[in-house]
């Protein structure tokens, strides 16, 4: 029982940070414009797409993010809402250790040795811990779809 | 329950967002330099003033050469630190401004907009800095002035063309405040270029020569 | 399950698809245009800053440009525009000669840097400007990235 509360307060809580996310990637509330332009300047620091695919990317991945974090926190679509963080995340990972194997300083979007660089390990290792967590309230959902099935 | 025990060990490397907050002594920091000072050092000091943890996660300089320094990352409630911001002038003069927007972990939004402000205070003016001719323009000759600023004394100690075909005459208004240059091209029938370097006595340990370019085209 | 997931999954891509296509359009501008090729720019109500140009003018112009390159000698010497002079404060000193060498009177100089809100840009056409008192200057509107979405 303590685990399925536990299981919940995880699954809303991830849930309310996608969405959180994907919400500060649509609008920006400090000087109350579009965020898009900034994010697709973000991705395009990465140098993995072309100009036109960082802003479709820019203007399409942050939906993704809030609707699938509505799903988790609703659980409607669950599966699939884990099925496309995961694989958001995953992506993510993917093109951060791309840009630490180059060397990008992706902190900066202009010219300036400065910054504290972007610290990978850390971030990398976050979204790590985010997708184990992810996989895990998959597994859960598996596990529970099948105990539910042999009840038949 | 195994599983109750690992997700609370994964739950507690989470940061922790309630409770969180820097304090910072001096956002915004005014400095006057001198372009032989060649950078300008300023120490941002911060407190730890909330009952959790927090983690400085990154810093973005507005683009310019300004390097951001951080002894760790990570402040107990109570504990200071600083962020070290040198900022190199390179041939930059006049008012400055760069700023470090900081970011903590657990915020999406910046924590603080940190702002560092430099009057670079060049002590010599060479006004303007180019002098141009087209081909067949009348060779007549062209002004430049070139005027201590600051509350400085700069001597012109002498005007030297890299090209003989354009000639340049130093003329005193006033000695260590005003000086006029002359630039007299022999003729503008084809393409020149020439660099006029004019030597000063300022700063003492190390005199700056000034370049005026000079283009027939 | 997985084929449950997956399915799932699409689902909720499609319907992210709805809100995503509103914001593209209403950001981009969408218009059909008669050339195969259809452009994108960004919301043309954006306001010009001092000096500043957009892509678009800067092509009617033709050739009677030369493009200057605000950026790191790294990012510049990777791409660059055709032809551009790298040009910044830090290499202010060794560079602005061989500015000066590919200048032209009538040229309409163009300088670009990073991207929107890079001020490299504007600090280089400051001291074109004041220092060598070249008029025709201007700064590209979305920098870098405006090039190369042109």
């Amino acid at each position: 029982m303590a685990g399925q509360i536990v299981a919940t307060l995880l699954r809303v809580g991830i849930g309310g940070l996608f969405i959180f996310a994907g919400v500060v990637k649509i609008w920006d509330f400090d000087t109350g414009g579009s965020a898009t332009q900034a994010f697709a300047l973000e991705i395009q620091n990465y140098q993995l797409t072309t100009w036109t695919a960082s802003i479709v990317a820019a203007i399409y991945l942050p939906w993704l993010e809030v609707l699938a974090g509505l799903a988790l926190v609703f659980r409607r679509l669950y599966t699939g809402a884990l099925v496309m963080l995961l694989a958001l995340d995953a992506v993510f990972i993917a093109a951060l250790s791309s840009a630490w194997a180059r060397g990008l300083d992706i902190s900066c979007g202009c010219f300036g040795r400065s910054d504290i660089q972007v610290n990978y390990p850390e971030k990398i290792g976050q979204n790590v811990l985010l997708l184990a967590l992810l996989g895990l309230l998959l597994w859960l959902e598996c596990r529970k779809s099948r105990h539910a099935s042999r009840l038949d | 329950m195994p599983f109750l025990r690992v997700t609370l060990a994964l739950l507690t490397c989470l940061p922790a967002i309630a409770g969180a907050e820097l304090r910072w002594e001096q956002p915004i920091q005014d400095f006057q330099r001198s372009p032989e000072d060649k950078y300008v050092e300023a120490r941002f000091a911060f407190k730890n003033v909330g009952s959790s943890p927090v983690t400085i996660r990154r810093t973005r300089s507005s683009c310019g050469c300004t390097t951001a320094k951080l002894a760790k990352q990570t402040y107990v409630p109570g504990e200071s630190g600083e962020i070290v911001a040198k900022f190199n002038f390179g041939s930059r003069t006049g008012p400055q401004r760069k700023t470090i927007t900081v970011f903590t972990e657990g915020k999406e939004a910046p924590d603080v907009v940190l702002d560092l402000r430099v009057d670079v205070q060049q002590p010599f003016v060479v006004s303007p800095g180019l002098v141009f001719w087209r081909i067949g323009d009348e060779p007549v000759a062209k002004l430049i002035q070139l005027t201590s600023a600051n509350g400085r004394k700069v001597r012109v100690k002498s005007v030297t063309s890299t090209n003989p075909r354009v000639q340049a005459k130093l003329q005193t208004a006033e000695e260590g405040e005003r000086y006029t240059v002359l630039v007299t091209p022999a003729a503008t029938d084809r393409k020149e270029t020439a660099e006029l370097r004019v030597e000063t006595d300022y700063p003492a340990d190390a005199p700056r020569t000034y370049t005026i370019y000079a283009r027939i085209k | 399950m997985i084929a449950r997931g997956l399915r799932e999954a699409a689902l909720l891509a499609a319907l992210a698809l709805v809100p995503a296509l509103v914001s593209g359009a209403v950001q981009l501008q969408w218009k059909p245009s008669k050339t195969a090729a259809t452009r994108m720019e960004w919301r043309k109500e954006e306001p010009l800053q001092e000096g500043e140009v957009r892509m678009a003018t800067v092509q009617m112009w033709g050739d009677k440009v030369l493009w200057v390159d605000a950026r790191s000698r790294q990012k510049y010497e990777a791409e660059h525009a055709p032809d551009a002079v790298l040009l910044n404060e830090d290499v202010w000193e060794t560079q602005v000669a061989e500015f000066l060498n590919e200048w032209e009177p009538e040229y309409a100089v163009v300088i670009y840097c990073d991207g929107a809100t890079c001020d490299a840009s504007h600090a280089v056409r400051k001291r074109l400007t004041e220092e060598l008192q070249i008029t025709n200057v201007y700064v590209l509107k979305g920098g870098w990235a405006a090039w190369q979405g042109r």
